[in-house]
């Protein structure tokens, strides 16, 4: 009959639909284990660990993924990149929470990102980790380099950035100065309006950013810059806030610096500035290295580039606004910690030397930086001042550090804000630290 | 209960839509339902479930007092009430006269048409590059035509939130666009011939007769184009992230910021209950009037 036949077609549709789905459920459980056999190349018994970073794989990662896997057939590391920005962040996160295919190891780009995960639980304990690897963590990274959480670690940094203000040497030379060793802001801003000219900019600044006053203060309280000893902000009791804001609202208004709206709302970026010749100096991260050496991108140059350390708050210190990054952490998830451990033993010793053609400066420190510094320039020798950028990396340095974060999303959010109204003449420094002090506070309030 | 005919009809109707409603009840009404829950709570996502905790009406009460919800919520309604109207007059006046010339017409159609169909975060960057302050062809334009200070455009805070209404008003009018001339096609030549014997105007005709026959046009064009703006996102966020000064930060782009930028969920969902809000009333108000509108008829 015509009914009972649809009838029996329906429910045979829905008995499929049903086992489809339960079948896209049930999947996930084994496939923890058993992702092995699909492997391919690898033997059906390897372990397969699933490594998470932020770098496109052709800048390094996948070459020294392909170089591990080589070496060790029987722990296969697969490298997936999440684009490092909120979104990326919060796959990353949804990816840690999940129970199946869960990341091994993973890279953590911010300070804030960081604490939030260790505070969530979302990474493993490396010290008996490390221990069982033979890995030497204070030997290799150097325990001061760490911020401990009830005496344990939670997370390995691979690579440590220097804030680095590049200088144009024919602009330099044209003015007769020589590449600052060491100096001072007041040095600094000196520097600009001698350097500053028709059609070049004597220096520039990321809108992007938080104000150059965030540097400088760090220059002067290098930890914690944000949270004073009552765990409440600082804008009011720092006084470089204040002078790093005055600073840059000078040098805009001397038309040293970029209008601030101009720069912001154009999104300038510091390779284009500097390598366009449009401004003299940048500040920026040693990072930046990989578009120096862009030919391509930015072709008929004649001229190299030189690398100051970030200028002092006072004369005599070193302190740099840059620090460790690219911090890894290990998935409390995993089902293969101890493979994880190893890789990222092999990783901070010598398997990131991959990555320093790119920019990314190895975290070790025994790592061999004269190496490091031809690594980073390879065959633009005629682009890069080797001497000032061995110095930079060579110096005994003093990095920042943030061992707390409450809500520094939102203190940087309205550092950003607060300044911005006050380059654009919409308020005064006092109503500009007035504002900072009390949305911080409040933000740090609502956060406890 | 007894296995009747109808029954056994029913049930296989139910078990037919069931993938639909399935899918409808897990993608959609489960998150709908989820993020009026956050309302009312603080989450914790990275703790997952265990991260709830309720909060009562701290989230709606903190919305309330938060001058830039406001603020947000003030620049989408000029937006829309400035973008909406002047793209469907700008289309409305593209349309006839494109009903009228023969020549060229479907290729002047897609050319108007183009920049709806295009990918809006590019048409954004293009735009952001026209509207640049000192380098842009727009500003290289009017200072040719003797203007000694043209505006900032997206550097000033006062012309941002123009400059993006201007962009998108040249998106929406090839969309009102084809919609009228669609609307055209069904006025009857039979009226204009007859207004002509009495010897009406070219203008009288378009307004005795073009645009009141184009009413139940208008009203489609102005209910699809106020819902669309008031959602509007990505060129806020490609050319101004909300800046200068948040001249230009509207509810979408809050909405954003609080849940992946300061990871506030509850706060997010929040405050897209209450952009819900006022899209609901504003559409319900449309609804009730369009039955006056519908009795001229």
């Amino acid at each position: 009959m015509k009914k009972k036949a649809l009838y029996t077609m329906s429910l045979l549709l829905a008995v499929t639909l049903l086992a489809a789905a339960c079948g896209g459920n049930g999947e996930g459980h084994p496939a923890s284990e058993g992702n092995g056999g699909e492997g391919g190349s690898a033997s059906a018994d390897a372990v397969q660990l699933r490594f998470w970073g932020g770098v496109p794989p052709e800048s390094g990662p996948q070459a020294v993924v392909d170089t591990w896997n080589a070496a060790h057939p029987d722990i296969q590391v697969e490298y997936i990149r999440f684009v490092n920005d909120e979104s990326g962040n919060t796959k990353l996160d949804t990816a840690l929470l999940s129970s199946n295919d869960v990341p091994d190891l993973y890279v953590t780009y911010s300070d804030a990102n960081l604490n939030r995960r260790i505070d969530a639980g979302m990474s493993a304990p490396l010290d008996e980790l490390a221990a069982g690897a033979d890995f030497d963590i204070d030997a290799v990274v150097g325990k001061d380099n760490l911020n401990v959480k009830d005496d344990s670690i939670y997370y390995l940094p691979a690579t440590k950035t220097y804030q680095t203000m590049l200088i144009n040497m024919s602009a330099l030379e044209a003015a007769g100065a020589d590449v600052p060793r060491a100096w001072t802001w007041d040095e600094f801003a000196e520097l600009a309006r001698t350097l500053n000219q028709p059609g070049q900019y004597g220096a520039y600044f990321n809108p992007g950013w938080e104000p150059i006053a965030y540097d400088m203060s760090i220059t002067a309280d290098p930890v914690d810059v944000y949270y004073g000893e009552d765990g409440m902000s600082t804008f009011r009791s720092l006084p470089s806030f204040r002078e790093g804001l005055e600073l840059q609202k000078a040098l805009i208004d001397e038309q040293v610096t970029y209008p601030f709206a101009e720069a912001n709302m154009n999104k300038l970026q510091p390779q284009d500035e500097l390598l366009n010749e449009k401004a003299a100096m940048v500040f920026t991260g040693t990072y930046l290295i990989r578009y120096i050496k862009d030919e391509q991108a930015y072709p008929n140059r004649d001229f190299q580039v030189a690398f100051a350390p970030v200028p002092q708050y006072e004369a005599g210190t070193n302190v740099n606004s840059g620090g460790m990054g690219d911090y890894i952490m290990i998935n409390p998830k995993s089902e293969n910690k101890e493979a994880a451990m190893a890789f990222l033993a092999w990783y901070l010793e010598e398997g990131n030397m991959e990555l320093v053609a790119g920019g990314r400066v190895p975290s070790s420190k025994q790592a061999d930086m004269g190496e490091v510094a031809d690594l980073l320039i390879g065959d633009y020798a005629k682009y890069i001042d080797k001497e000032s950028l061995t110095h930079l990396l060579a110096a005994d340095v003093t990095f920042k550090q943030f061992t707390q974060t409450t809500a520094q999303s939102e203190i940087q959010k309205a550092f950003k804000e607060e300044a911005e109204k006050y380059f654009m003449d919409a308020q005064s420094i006092d109503e500009t630290i007035d504002s900072l002090t009390q949305r911080a506070d409040e933000a740090i309030a609502a956060a406890k | 209960m007894k296995w009747t005919e109808k029954n056994r009809e029913n049930l296989a109707g139910y078990l037919f839509i069931m993938p639909s409603v399935l899918g409808f009840a897990f993608f959609i009404l489960l998150p709908l339902l989820f993020s009026l829950a956050l309302v009312f709570t603080e989450w914790d996502y990275l703790r997952g479930l265990d991260g709830l905790s309720f909060s009562g009406l701290a989230n709606l009460r903190e919305a309330l007092q938060d001058e830039l919800v406001y603020k947000s919520l003030k620049n989408n309604v000029l937006f829309s009430v400035v973008s909406v109207p002047a793209a469907m007059l700008i289309g409305l006046v593209f349309a006839t006269a494109l009903n009228k010339f023969v020549y060229l017409k479907s290729l002047l159609r897609t050319l108007i048409f183009l920049p709806y169909m295009s990918s809006l975060v590019a048409i954004s960057v293009v735009w952001r590059v026209l509207y640049h302050s000192s380098e842009g062809p727009i500003n290289a334009f009017l200072r040719a035509l003797g203007l000694a200070d043209p505006p900032g455009w997206l550097a000033s805070p006062d012309w941002a939130l123009p400059a993006i209404i201007i962009m998108t008003v040249w998106t929406y009018i090839g969309y009102a666009m084809v919609l009228y001339l669609a609307g055209l096609q069904g006025i009857s030549r039979d009226l204009y011939e007859a207004a002509d014997i009495d010897g009406a105007t070219g203008l009288q005709r378009f307004r005795a007769i073009t645009v009141p026959l184009l009413k139940p046009t208008s009203f489609l064009i102005a209910i699809t184009l106020i819902i669309a703006s008031f959602q509007v996102f990505a060129s806020v966020q490609v050319m101004t992230d909300g800046g200068p000064m948040q001249s230009t930060t509207v509810l979408a782009l809050y909405i954003y910021r609080q849940a992946f930028e300061f990871r506030d969920m509850s706060y997010g969902a929040t405050i897209s209950w209450v952009l819900f809000l006022v899209i609901f009333v504003v559409t319900m108000i449309q609804w009730r009037t369009q039955k006056k509108w519908q009795n001229q008829f």
